[in-house]
């Protein structure tokens, strides 16, 4: 901060002394302005206090101390949370709209209020249970405030709220509302994919997190492959990561881990074994996933190994899916692929590192192969004389990569 | 797009208060106008985290609690006010008391939760346990209906365990 007010100091020295032009003076000056520090402990700690106001005004609100007053006092308390929040929503956006702290502050105060106070009626009016109803309520009604104040503390919860009233007891595809709310939660996570100061890493792990939750539950319950929409999904994750600096790391770790550890389950033969399930529209919206998967990849002209993978395991369930082979000896071939292709997800994410030097790349290359070695060595389904050769292979296999790689570095070294 | 974002805010909010005085409002018209009527009940005591406690109902009528198909129960009530479900139809009737089922397809009684004060709804469990003669009042508008009171004998519950 001192060094960047000597330098616009510098520049209007510069411009009065005219070592350089106004214009110049003027780019300068942009470029080199004082970034506005925000300072994340008052912003999380606002959000933490409301959380914990907003969490305490609903339950005193559920006390229900005041059920010997007549129904109009009763009413008139179940509203005063929700007019305070409102008071403070209007008089944040008016005049301090551009403190984070008091904009996730009011939304977050605004949610709870909104949901006290239906909570209230409900409990004076002895109305039966609806949880998914209320809560789906409560979050429509708060999505306002939260997009217009820009808050993004309150998002987990409001996509708690729909996903919950979309999934728990229905279909999403059947509950046209609540997908459409799930899209406009999602659209603005992504407009947040810029955002500074960790918010961007927040509404990318949230999306990402919902999103997982409604890819499987949607497909379980339109009973259609699992792993086929979730790789479509992972695929998308990995592509979409190279669109966003801040928010594209958390795509593509989510992407990455979410192929591996999903991949880890197809190298057992049972995977192949179990009954293949298809549906028209989830078969459609996972080749839309995929399609804008491999359009952003083609339009950024970039390769993203998480992307790559998830598109090597879809092909591979796709396949074994539409040609209907679900049975002996089919699952034992498709088990070696799968195995084959993570043990090379792995050494590819291993080489990488060592070739980028990036400590997380080489982590996650061992992790994946250390981890596919462990779960062969125990593997009860397998013969346990074929699991001896195929890690004694593996092994020389290494080993003799290894002394090439010692081979060609000396030679490298003798050219010099 | 800034001289927008204002009026929306506002609407929003005047609709954040507008949804649940709808509800009370809807739910006060049958309260103040509304038939009203008895039904013999059962419960035990739950917890909603939003709401607060409250006893489950749970009506003593063998067409409330056996799934008929149809969403008008009509009502027959007795001398001393009690009401019963004497049969289920797909179409409302054009006179006399009816509820409209909870579920689209079958009958299922409207009214499943007494909201109560913290402390009292356990001690509710436990005296109506014991007591044949717990009641709720429910009070009927156009097959709307909204629990008014639930009474030991004729007397409120919560003036039965406060005093």
């Amino acid at each position: 901060m001192r060094k960047e007010k000597w330098l616009l100091d510098e520049i209007e020295k510069w411009q009065t002394e005219e070592i350089i032009s106004p214009e110049s003076a003027e780019i300068l000056k942009t470029r080199y302005a004082p970034k506005k520090k925000i300072n994340l402990l008052i912003v999380l700690f606002s959000i933490i206090g409301t959380l914990f106001v907003g969490m305490g005004v609903v339950l005193v609100g559920a006390h229900n101390l005041w059920y010997k007053l007549p129904i109009a006092a009763r009413t008139a308390i179940g509203f005063l949370p929700l007019v305070a929040s409102q008071v403070l929503v209007l008089y944040v956006y008016l005049k301090k709209r551009d403190s984070i702290a008091f904009c996730e502050g009011a939304a977050i105060l605004n949610m709870a209020g909104v949901f006290s106070s239906v909570a209230i009626v409900g409990q004076i009016f002895h109305l039966p249970s609806d949880f998914t109803n209320y809560i789906l309520l409560c979050g429509v009604l708060a999505l306002p405030s939260m997009l217009i104040l820009n808050a993004i503390a309150p998002l987990g919860i409001y996509f708690w709220t729909v996903l919950n009233g979309g999934l728990c007891f229905d279909s999403l595809w059947e509950t046209p509302l609540s997908t459409a709310l799930y899209v406009v939660g999602a659209l603005f996570a992504i407009y947040n994919f810029r955002a500074e100061n960790g918010r961007a890493v927040y509404v990318a792990w949230i999306s990402v997190i919902s999103g997982f939750i409604l890819v499987w539950v949607t497909s379980l319950l339109e009973d259609f492959d699992v792993f086929i929409s979730l790789f479509a999904y992972f695929a998308l994750l990995g592509s979409a990561s190279v669109l966003w600096e801040r928010a594209g790391r958390s795509l593509e770790i989510s992407g990455t881990a979410g192929t591996l550890i999903v991949m880890l389950f197809a190298t057992y033969e049972g995977w192949w074994l179990s009954s293949i399930k298809s549906d028209i529209t989830i078969a459609v919206l996972t080749l839309a996933f995929l399609a804008l998967a491999i359009g952003i990849l083609i339009k950024k002209q970039r390769v993203v190994p998480a992307a790559l993978a998830a598109f090597a395991a879809l092909l591979l369930r796709a396949i074994w899916a539409l040609v209907g082979l679900n049975s002996e000896p089919f699952s034992v071939v498709f088990m070696i692929v799968a195995n084959v292709i993570l043990l090379a997800v792995g050494v590819y994410y291993i080489w990488a590192g060592a070739r980028k030097v990036s400590l997380l790349y080489a982590n996650v290359g061992m992790i994946t192969v250390c981890t596919l070695i462990i779960m062969r060595f125990f593997d009860s389904e397998m013969s346990l004389g074929i699991r001896g050769v195929v890690f004694i292979l593996l092994g020389i296999g290494f080993l003799g990569f290894n002394s090439y790689l010692v081979r060609m570095r000396k030679k490298a070294k003798e050219e010099k | 797009m800034k001289k927008i974002l204002l009026p929306v805010l506002i609407l929003a909010l005047v609709i954040q208060l507008f949804v649940p005085s709808y509800m009370i409002w809807q739910r006060y018209d049958v309260l103040k106008s509304g038939t009203e009527v008895k039904f013999d009940i059962g419960l035990f005591d739950p917890y909603d985290a939003f709401r607060g406690r409250y006893v489950s109902i749970r009506v003593e009528d063998a067409i409330a609690t056996s799934f008929v198909r149809g969403r008008y129960g009509i009502l027959e009530i007795d001398e001393n006010g009690f009401a019963k479900i004497s049969r289920v139809e797909s179409e409302p009737p054009k006179e006399g008391l009816y509820l409209i089922s909870s579920e689209e397809n079958y009958f299922s009684f409207p009214h499943n939760r007494y909201y109560m004060e913290e402390t009292l709804a356990p001690e509710a469990e436990k005296v109506i346990g014991a007591s044949a003669e717990a009641y709720i009042t429910v009070r009927i508008k156009n097959g709307k209906s909204v629990i008014s009171g639930m009474y030991i004998g004729d007397v409120p519950i919560e003036e039965y365990l406060t005093e």
